[in-house]
């Protein structure tokens, strides 16, 4: 469970994204952030990660987050993948070796283990980000958009990864396509201008999703707008 | 809210702040032990042991030179019976101050936070860089008295009051770290303070009494001295060397009330312009 209690949020100078939000995010269950562009998803996201701080407000966790998958910022491009990997699982109190291991096997980096981070191509040093998300036991894992690189292969990968990692742990994706929080979520919160509704039913989050903005188009098959959907 | 919220659940109330809180105690040795293992691992440019041993060239440097220079004038030591000694109460616990204020300052650099997890904190950091230079000091002056006893056969290079060493050079190292966060801070407000601080750091050695007795200045001079608190250190810790080392200027509690006003001070200055300055950056 992840308590926002208050969260006020503004870039330097900027109109405040938040303001005196409160939520309460489960981190047991797979939950989508259903927002227009503009509306702080990726914000939310950062927040809760800890990338940013709240201006004002608090979030509180429970349980262990995830960096958003795919987060690349920590990585020492000098060191090895092997040497980051460690260090990564060490930090979030993994086991380095079975961390090492799981990506040499199961996600076929192994002949790219003891290379530098900076001699690798953009797209193996991508795949390597997100596999390591993947590898690291979370509580919950955070994702901003998408749940995997684009090569077909990870991909794959990664949604196999996804649903093997959510049977015993939370996922909160951030994103405003229906198509994807249908297909991986179960719950959702909706971001609208003056706050966040959180729903328990990703159909009821998506009819709400629509119902907030006319011009999105009406992919999900939704039940017509539930008449108890919006009275919370 | 919707109701399904509630229902799912949730860890309310004591339950859910206290899993809280042991969440944050085990991440902090996770982290703090994870960088601790980095550190000493590198091997990049310069490896964790010769960067940090490097940092006690200087003190020794400091003491032969002065050494040479007061026999070559035919000096008797200021006190006791050993120069070296006499310099080495007085220029270690100095450069512990230095050292440790100036090397505080890298991990709290405006863009340092950019570049790690989000799991990794400045403190970390901080604590990494803090116990790792301690130990190494520790280590090279540790060197430095047991050859003088060993070597130099000077029975005085063990100090007859342990405790009242270690006691002055925590206070020291806290001295330590406050300037060094409340100057860290403060230049990253004013650029140009990184550049002249660790020359008046530096410079301030020479005020901090580490080849005279202070206590032998007449009154009008030792009171200049006196307010500098690192005097006061020195001298603490040299009345763990020397039996009847005089107690004037060395008031423990000057140094002590300087150091925790400074730390506090750089804390809340800190906290204070922490959004400023990301703005600013």
């Amino acid at each position: 469970m992840i308590r926002v209690d208050g969260l006020g949020f503004a870039y330097a100078k900027g109109r405040p994204i938040f303001q005196g939000l409160d939520l309460a995010i489960p981190t047991d269950r797979r939950v989508a952030l259903l927002g227009t562009t503009g509306s702080g998803k990726t914000t939310l996201v950062n927040l809760l990660a800890g990338i940013e701080t709240p201006t004002q407000g608090q979030i509180e966790r429970q349980v262990q987050l995830s960096f958003p998958a795919g987060f690349q910022r920590g990585f020492r491009q000098t060191a090895t993948v092997r040497q980051n990997a460690t260090f990564a699982a060490r930090i979030y109190g993994a086991d380095a070796d079975e961390v090492v291991d799981f990506l040499a096997t199961v996600c076929a980096m192994e002949a790219d283990l003891d290379r530098p981070l900076r001699e690798l191509s953009v797209q193996t040093r991508i795949a390597f980000s997100y596999l390591l998300t993947y590898t690291l036991p979370f509580d919950c894992y955070l994702f901003d958009n998408v749940i995997g690189p684009p090569q077909a292969d990870v991909r794959d990968l990664c949604a196999r990864l996804f649903d093997a990692r959510t049977r015993e742990a939370g996922a909160i994706i951030a994103t405003r396509q229906p198509r994807i929080a249908e297909q991986f979520c179960d719950c959702g919160v909706v971001l609208m201008g003056d706050g966040a509704v959180f729903f328990d039913s990703i159909s009821d989050a998506l009819a709400a999703f629509d119902g907030s903005t006319p011009g999105t188009p009406a992919q999900a098959a939704a039940p017509a707008p539930a008449e108890g959907a919006l009275a919370s | 809210m919707s109701s399904g919220a509630r229902a799912l659940g949730a860890q309310g109330g004591a339950a859910g702040h206290w899993s809280a809180v042991r969440l944050a105690l085990r991440n902090q040795i996770n982290v703090f032990t994870a960088l601790l293992y980095r550190e000493a691992e590198t091997r990049h440019g310069h490896s964790f042991a010769l960067g940090y041993i490097a940092a006690g060239i200087e003190p020794l440097v400091i003491v032969g030179t002065i050494g040479v220079l007061f026999s070559a004038l035919s000096r008797t030591p200021p006190y006791g019976h050993s120069l070296l000694l006499f310099l080495g109460t007085g220029v270690f616990p100095i450069y512990l101050f230095i050292h440790t204020s100036l090397r505080i300052r890298q991990p709290l650099n405006a863009m340092a936070q950019r570049n790690r997890f989000p799991i990794e904190r400045p403190l970390d950091h901080l604590m990494v860089h803090a116990v790792l230079h301690v130990v190494s000091s520790a280590a090279v002056a540790a060197l430095f008295f047991l050859s003088l006893y060993w070597f130099g056969g000077v029975e005085a290079a063990i100090p007859y009051d342990p405790i009242t060493a270690i006691g002055a050079l925590a206070t020291l190292f806290v001295l330590g770290l406050a300037v060094g966060i409340f100057n860290a801070v403060f230049a990253r407000l004013v650029p140009v303070w990184d550049v002249i601080w660790p020359a008046v750091a530096r410079a301030s050695l020479h005020f901090s009494g580490p080849y005279f007795v202070a206590a032998y200045l007449p009154p009008a001079q030792r009171f200049y001295f006196g307010l500098n608190p690192v005097m006061h250190g020195v001298n603490w810790l040299r009345q763990a060397f020397y039996p009847f080392y005089p107690h004037v200027l060395s008031d423990r509690f000057y140094l002590i009330m300087v150091a925790l006003v400074l730390l506090t001070l750089g804390l809340l200055l800190e906290a204070g312009t922490r959004r400023y300055l990301e703005e600013k950056e």
